[in-house]
C-alpha cells in the first residue's frame, strides 16, 4: 500500500501516464475473471448475474485506466503509477486469497471507490482511499 | 556523337526531376495503410458495442456503462492514434494527387485534423499527450497545407524529405497504438489497441459462461442457445486479434507499419532519383505487409 511518510507535493503539470498503469489495468482484470467459479452449477441466475456485474464494474475501471491522464491536484500528495499499481496489487493478493464468493465480491467492490478517487488526481482523497481500502480489505 | 551528347542531356535532364511514380506509390501504399487502420477501429467498435448490449442484457447490468466505456473508447481511440492516422490519411491524399499532377481541394481534411490536434490538449493549452508527438502531428498538418497551397511537385517532396523525422513520428504513434512500445526510459508501454481487446474478451467469456451454465439453460434454453452461438462466433472474431494467435491483426499491422518505416527512411536518398531502386525495393516490401494487413483485418471481419 501507499507509504505516506515521504510523498512529494504535486506541481502544476504533474499527471499520472495511464501507459505505467499497466500493473493496475492487469491486476483488475485478473480480480474481475477470478470470481467466475469455474464450476457454476451451484449457481442461481441471480448469483451469476451478480458475479458478472461486479466484473462489469472492475473491467469499466480497467478500461478507464487505458490511455489515461490523471492531471495530479497541484499542492496535494504526489501519487505515482507505481503506488497505484501498488495498491491494485495489494488488493488482487487479498481479493485472491478468500474462497467465500459473496466476500470476494464485496472485497472487489471497495477497490471500485479507490479507482473512482484516483481519476480525480487529488492526492488527498487518493490517500484517503488507499486508507479506507486498507480496512475494507481487512488488513 | 550527336546521340551520345542527346543521351547526356536526356540524364542531366532525367537527373533533375523527381521520380513521382514512386512517390505515387508511397502515397497510394500509405492510403491503403491508413483505411486498413480505419477500417480495424470501426470494426473494435462494433465488437465493443455488440459485446457491451450482451453484457448489459445477460448480466442484467443496470447500468449503461459497458455502452459509455465502448463510446469513451471509440471517442479517445487512443485520441494520438486516431489523430495520427487522420493525418497520414490526408498527407496521403495530398502527395497522390500532387504525385499524379492532380487537382485536390484539403480544406475540410485539414480543417478536421486541425480540430482533432486541439482536442490532444486541455483547456490551458496542456499537451495531454507526449509534446514531441503533438509537435510531430502538427508539422505533419503544415507539411500537408503546403503540399495543397504550393503545388509544386519537386518542392514538396523535398519538404517531405526535410519532415521525414516527424512521419516517421507518426508510424511510431499508430506501432505503439497497435503493438505497444518502449518510453523514453525504456520501460515498457502498453498497446490500448491489446487492453481493448482483451477487456472485450473478458466480457465475452463472462457472457459466456452465463449463457453456458445450467441456471441459464434451464430458465430460457432456446434464447440463450442462440446468444450462445452468435458468443462463441465473436470470440473467435477478437482471438484473431489476440497476442497468442499467429498472424494477428495486431502485428501484421505493426509490420506494415515497419515497412512503411523503412520506405520512408530511403525517401531523402531516393525519391527525386530517377531510378531509385532502393525505394522501389522497399516500396514493394511495404506493398506486401500493406496488403496482409488489409487482408488480416478482413479476415478477423469475416462473420462481423
Amino acid at each position: 500500500m501507499v507509504d505516506t511518510a515521504m510523498l512529494e507535493v504535486a506541481t502544476q503539470g504533474d499527471a499520472i501516464d495511464g501507459t505505467d498503469l499497466q500493473a493496475s489495468i492487469d491486476s483488475l482484470r485478473q480480480i474481475a475473471n477470478s470470481l467466475m467459479p469455474l464450476d457454476t452449477s451451484a449457481l442461481s441466475v441471480e448469483e451469476l448475474q451478480a458475479i458478472a456485474q461486479r466484473q462489469a464494474e472492475l473491467r469499466s475501471a480497467a478500461s478507464k485506466l487505458v490511455d489515461a491522464q490523471i492531471a495530479l491536484l497541484a499542492g496535494e500528495a504526489k501519487i505515482t503509477a507505481d503506488h497505484i499499481n501498488s495498491a491494485i496489487g495489494f488488493a488482487q493478493g487479498v481479493v485472491g486469497q478468500i474462497a467465500d464468493i459473496k466476500d470476494k465480491l464485496a472485497k472487489a467492490g471497495a477497490l471500485l471507490d479507490f479507482i473512482g478517487a484516483v481519476m480525480t488526481g487529488n492526492g488527498k482523497v487518493i490517500l484517503q482511499a488507499a486508507h479506507t481500502l486498507k480496512g475494507q480489505l481487512g488488513r | 556523337m550527336v546521340a551520345r551528347v542527346l543521351l547526356s542531356f536526356a540524364v542531366v535532364l532525367l537527373g533533375g526531376c523527381a521520380n513521382f511514380k514512386a512517390v505515387s506509390e508511397f502515397a497510394q501504399q500509405t492510403g491503403k495503410l491508413t483505411s486498413t487502420v480505419q477500417a480495424e477501429f470501426q470494426q473494435v467498435d462494433a465488437l465493443c458495442r455488440e459485446q457491451a448490449e450482451l453484457t448489459i442484457a445477460v448480466g442484467h447490468v443496470t447500468t449503461v456503462a459497458p455502452e459509455q466505456d465502448c463510446d469513451a473508447a471509440e471517442q479517445a481511440q487512443s485520441q494520438l492514434a486516431s489523430v495520427t492516422v487522420d493525418v497520414l490519411s490526408a498527407f496521403a491524399g495530398a502527395l497522390e494527387s500532387l504525385a499524379n499532377d492532380q487537382s485536390f481541394d484539403l480544406t475540410s481534411d485539414l480543417d478536421g485534423v486541425g480540430g482533432k490536434l486541439q482536442a490532444l490538449q486541455d483547456k490551458n493549452g496542456t499537451a495531454l499527450v507526449p509534446q514531441a508527438d503533438v509537435t510531430a502531428l502538427t508539422k505533419v498538418v503544415e507539411l500537408i497545407a503546403y503540399i495543397a497551397t504550393e503545388r509544386k511537385r519537386e518542392e514538396a517532396v523535398r519538404r517531405m524529405v526535410h519532415e521525414k523525422d516527424q512521419l516517421a513520428t507518426t508510424g511510431r504513434i499508430l506501432r505503439q497504438y497497435f503493438v505497444g512500445g518502449r518510453s523514453a526510459g525504456d520501460a515498457p508501454r502498453a498497446s490500448a489497441y491489446q487492453n481493448r481487446i482483451l477487456l472485450i474478451q473478458d466480457a465475452s467469456n463472462t457472457t459466456l459462461a452465463l449463457l453456458d451454465s445450467k441456471a441459464f439453460r434451464q430458465a430460457e434454453p432456446i434464447r440463450t442457445m442462440e446468444l450462445s452461438r452468435a458468443s462463441k462466433t465473436r470470440v473467435a472474431l477478437l482471438e484473431k486479434r489476440g497476442a497468442a494467435a499467429q498472424g494477428n491483426v495486431a502485428s501484421v499491422m505493426a509490420s506494415a507499419i515497419d515497412a512503411w518505416l523503412s520506405a520512408l527512411d530511403t525517401f531523402d536518398d531516393d525519391a527525386l532519383k530517377p531510378e531509385p531502386k532502393a525505394l522501389l525495393g522497399r516500396l514493394k516490401e511495404f506493398r506486401a505487409k500493406a496488403t496482409a494487413a488489409r487482408n488480416a483485418v478482413k479476415a478477423a471481419a469475416a462473420a462481423q
